[in-house]
C-alpha cells in the first residue's frame, strides 16, 4: 500500500503509511490504542475507504473495492460468529457465498475444522461454545476460503493469559501451515515479538519503524519505538566519527563506544542513543583499576529489584542519569550489590544505537 | 455489595405498598373478572346471576352480524399488519442501517409522533381526506380502513423491530461482506434471519392493535363495514345482554393469545445473543 492518508471529519487517523507486506509473512501492526491500527486494517478489508493513497493485491489496486470484492478475510475482534448458524455453516459461509458446490463446501469445513481442533462440534450453535473455541471458529471461518490474506484485528485480547499463550502458538501454526499471508493487529509488544516476521510500529497514524521483531528491538529509530518496547536506557553522547556503517560516540566519561544508527541519517554532534538494560553488566569498582573505556558508566546503586530469574539495579550515574542493568541470576543467593553501593557498568560489544530526533 | 444495596431500597418496605398494589390490580382485572364471569350467566341481564350457561356464546356465535363484523375485523388486522410491518422493517432499517446524518433524528421522531397525535385528530382528517377521495373515485370498499390502520399501526410494529435492529451487532453484516456475501445475500442470510423475531413481534403487535381500534374506525368506515369494536359499540347502545360479555371474553382470549406469543417471541432471541 502507498501514501494511505484517512481523514473522519477533520481528525486524521491514518497519515501517509506506506507498507509492503510480502507473501507468506506474519506481518503485525504494533501500536497503543487509537493510533490508527483498526482503521488500517479496515481499509484493507474495505470497510473503510482511504481518503489518499493506493492499496494494490498481487498488483491489482483493491483500494475502491467492496469488502465482498476482495480476496481478504479478517478475524474480528468480537468474532462476529453468526449466532443463528451451526459452528460448520458458520465456517461454510464464504464459501457458500463464493457459490462452491456443497460437496466442496463439506470437505472443507471438515478440513477447517480438523485444522482447529473442534471435532465433533460441527453441529453445535455456536453460542455453546467457550471463548478460546468461538475464537478458532473465527479463524475457521476466516481461513476456509483460502484468502490471499488474512487480517486479525487484536484477536487474543479477550482471552485470558494462558489461553491467549496456547492461541499464539496455535496461530503460528496455522500460518506456517496454510502458507496464508497474515496481517495481525496488537498493542502488546511481547505478542508482537513472538509471533511476527517483521513488525510495523505505529504512532498517531504514522508508522515509525518497520523491521524483523530483533531489528524493532535492538535497533529502534526512534524514542518512541524505543519506549514502546521493553525498557530502555537513553544517553546524551556526542559523535566523534562515523566509520562505515558505525558512529564513533563520546559518552560523559569520556569513554567512546561503537554507536549503530538508522539507514536514512548521518549523525553528528549531540545525539541520544539507547542501550537495552540486560546489553550491560554491573561490576564492583574497587578490585582491578578500572579505565573509562573497560567500563565505560559508573555511578551508585539506588535500587535493586529482585525477579527471580533476573535482578534490576537502577544505578545513578555520575552526570545524575538514571540507567538500569537486568542481570540474570545465574547463580543462586543473594545478588551481588547493595543500594549505595559504587558499581561500574560494563557494556557487551555494539549495543548502542543512535535514535533519529 | 449489590445485594444490600437491593435489600436497602426494596420498595417491599414501604408503607402501603402493598396495599397500593393490591387495590391497582383490583381495580385492574376485577372489572374484567366480571365480564367473564357474566358471560357464562344463564340469565339475560349482566348484573344478576342466574346460573351457568354457555348459551351467550352460542348466541353470538349463531349472530351474522358478529360474525360479519369478527371477520371483517380479522381481514383488515390480517392485510393491515402485514403492510404496516413491511414499511415498518424497512424504515427500521434505514433507520439503523445507516451511517448517521443530519435528519436522521427528524426522521426518527417522524415515524415515532404518530403514537402521541390524539387519536381522534387522526380519525377527523382521515374522515376529511377519505370523503373527498370517495368522491372523486366512486370507490368506497375495505380499502380505507385497511389504508388507515396500515398507517396507525406502523410506529407500533416500528418499535420492536428496530429494538432488535439496534442490539444486532453490525459487525454481523460486516463479516458476512467480508466472506464474499453481496449486499442482497447479507440481508438474505444473516439480517433477516436475525431480524425475524423483532418482525414477528411487530406483525403481532400490529395485529392487535388493528384488532382493538374503535376510534379511527368508526370514523373511516362506510355504512356496513362494522368490525368487531364498532359493532359492539352500536350494540352497546340498545340493548345490552350477556352476549356482549361473551364476545368480549373470546376477543380477549384472542389477544391473550397473541400476547403470549409475542412475550415469548421476544424474549427468547436474548438466548442467540453472543
Ligand atoms: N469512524 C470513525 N469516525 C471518527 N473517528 C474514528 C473512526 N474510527 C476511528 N476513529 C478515530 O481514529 C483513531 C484511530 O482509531 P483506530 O484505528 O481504531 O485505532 P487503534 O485500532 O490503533 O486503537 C482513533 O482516535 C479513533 O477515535
Ligand atoms: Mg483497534
Amino acid at each position: 500500500m502507498h501514501g494511505i492518508k484517512k481523514w473522519f471529519g477533520n481528525f486524521q487517523a491514518v497519515d501517509d503509511v506506506s507498507l509492503e507486506i510480502r507473501p507468506n509473512e506474519f506481518f503485525t501492526l504494533l501500536g497503543p490504542s487509537g493510533c490508527g491500527k483498526t482503521t488500517l486494517l479496515r481499509m484493507i478489508a474495505g470497510f473503510e475507504m482511504p481518503t489518499e493513497g493506493s492499496i494494490r493485491l498481487d498488483g491489482t489496486e483493491i483500494a475502491s473495492l467492496l469488502p465482498n470484492q476482495r480476496p481478504v478475510n479478517t478475524v474480528f475482534q468480537n468474532y462476529a460468529l453468526f449466532p443463528h448458524l451451526t459452528v460448520a455453516e458458520n465456517i461454510g459461509f464464504g464459501l457458500k457465498m463464493l457459490g462452491r458446490p456443497k460437496a466442496e463446501i463439506a470437505a472443507t469445513v471438515a478440513e477447517m475444522i480438523k485444522l482447529v481442533h473442534l471435532e465433533g462440534r460441527g453441529g453445535d450453535p455456536v453460542t455453546q461454545l467457550s471463548g478460546g473455541q468461538q475464537q478458532r471458529v473465527a479463524l475457521a471461518r476466516a481461513l476456509a476460503p483460502r484468502p490471499k490474506v488474512l487480517l486479525l484485528d487484536e484477536p487474543l485480547s479477550a482471552l485470558d493469559l494462558k489461553l491467549r499463550k496456547s492461541m499464539q502458538i496455535e496461530l503460528k501454526r496455522l500460518q506456517s501451515e496454510t502458507g496464508i499471508t497474515f496481517v495481525f493487529v496488537t498493542h502488546d509488544q511481547e505478542e508482537a515479538l513472538t509471533m511476527s516476521d517483521r513488525i510495523a510500529v505505529m504512532s498517531h497514524g504514522k508508522v515509525r519503524q518497520v523491521g524483523e521483531p530483533w531489528e524493532i528491538y535492538d535497533r529502534p529509530a526512534e524514542r518512541f519505538v524505543a519506549d514502546f518496547i521493553g525498557d530502555t536506557n537513553f544517553l546524551d553522547v556526542d559523535v566523534v566519527a562515523i566509520e562505515g556503517e558505525r558512529a564513533r560516540v563520546r559518552l560523559a566519561s569520556g569513554a567512546e563506544i561503537p554507536a549503530t544508527f538508522p539507514a536514512d541519517i548521518r549523525p553528528a554532534g549531540k545525539v541520544t542513543i539507547v542501550i537495552r538494560p540486560e546489553h550491560a553488566r554491573a561490576v564492583s569498582t574497587g578490585l582491578s583499576p578500572a579505565t573509562p573505556q573497560s567500563v565505560p558508566l559508573s555511578g551508585t546503586v539506588h535500587d535493586v529489584v529482585y525477579l527471580g530469574t533476573d535482578t534490576h539495579f537502577h544505578v545513578r550515574l555520575e552526570d545524575g542519569t538514571n540507567f538500569m542493568v537486568r542481570q540474570q541470576n545465574a547463580r543462586s543467593g543473594p545478588c551481588g550489590f547493595a543500594v549505595g553501593d559504587p558499581v561500574g557498568i560494563e557494556l557487551s560489544d555494539d549495543v548502542a544505537q543512535i535514535l533519529r530526533d | 455489595m449489590a445485594r444490600n444495596v437491593a435489600r436497602n431500597f426494596s420498595i417491599k418496605r414501604l408503607p402501603g405498598f402493598a396495599t397500593i398494589a393490591m387495590l391497582c390490580f383490583f381495580v385492574l382485572y376485577l372489572p374484567i373478572a366480571t365480564l367473564v364471569v357474566y358471560a357464562f350467566n344463564a340469565g339475560t341481564s349482566i348484573a344478576i346471576w342466574e346460573g351457568l350457561s354457555l348459551r351467550w356464546f352460542a348466541s353470538a356465535w349463531q349472530n351474522q352480524q358478529v360474525i360479519d363484523a369478527s371477520i371483517r375485523s380479522l381481514q383488515i388486522a390480517s392485510v393491515a399488519a402485514v403492510i404496516a410491518t413491511a414499511c415498518a422493517t424497512l424504515a427500521a432499517l434505514a433507520t439503523t442501517r445507516t451511517t448517521p446524518y443530519r435528519g436522521l433524528t427528524f426522521k426518527y421522531s417522524m415515524l415515532n409522533i404518530p403514537l402521541l397525535v390524539p387519536e381522534i385528530v387522526t380519525a377527523v382528517a382521515l374522515l376529511i381526506l377519505f370523503s373527498r377521495i370517495k368522491v372523486w373515485t366512486g370507490y368506497s370498499g375495505l380499502g380505507y380502513l385497511i389504508a388507515a390502520h396500515s398507517a396507525f399501526c406502523v410506529p407500533f410494529a416500528y418499535l420492536p423491530i428496530r429494538a432488535r435492529l439496534e442490539n444486532m451487532d453490525l459487525s454481523l453484516e460486516r463479516a458476512a461482506a467480508d466472506l464474499y456475501a453481496t449486499p442482497y445475500k447479507t440481508f438474505r442470510y444473516v439480517t433477516l434471519p436475525l431480524l425475524w423475531p423483532g418482525i414477528l413481534a411487530g406483525l403481532m403487535l400490529a395485529f392487535v392493535i388493528s384488532l382493538d381500534d374503535v376510534v379511527i374506525t368508526e370514523f373511516v368506515k362506510s355504512g356496513g363495514q362494522d368490525t368487531l369494536p364498532t359493532y359492539m359499540l352500536g350494540q352497546l347502545r340498545r340493548v345490552v345482554t350477556p352476549e356482549m360479555n361473551a364476545i368480549s371474553t373470546v376477543f380477549l382470549m384472542l389477544s391473550l393469545a397473541i400476547v403470549t406469543v409475542f412475550f415469548f417471541i421476544s424474549r427468547n432471541p436474548q438466548k442467540d445473543e453472543p
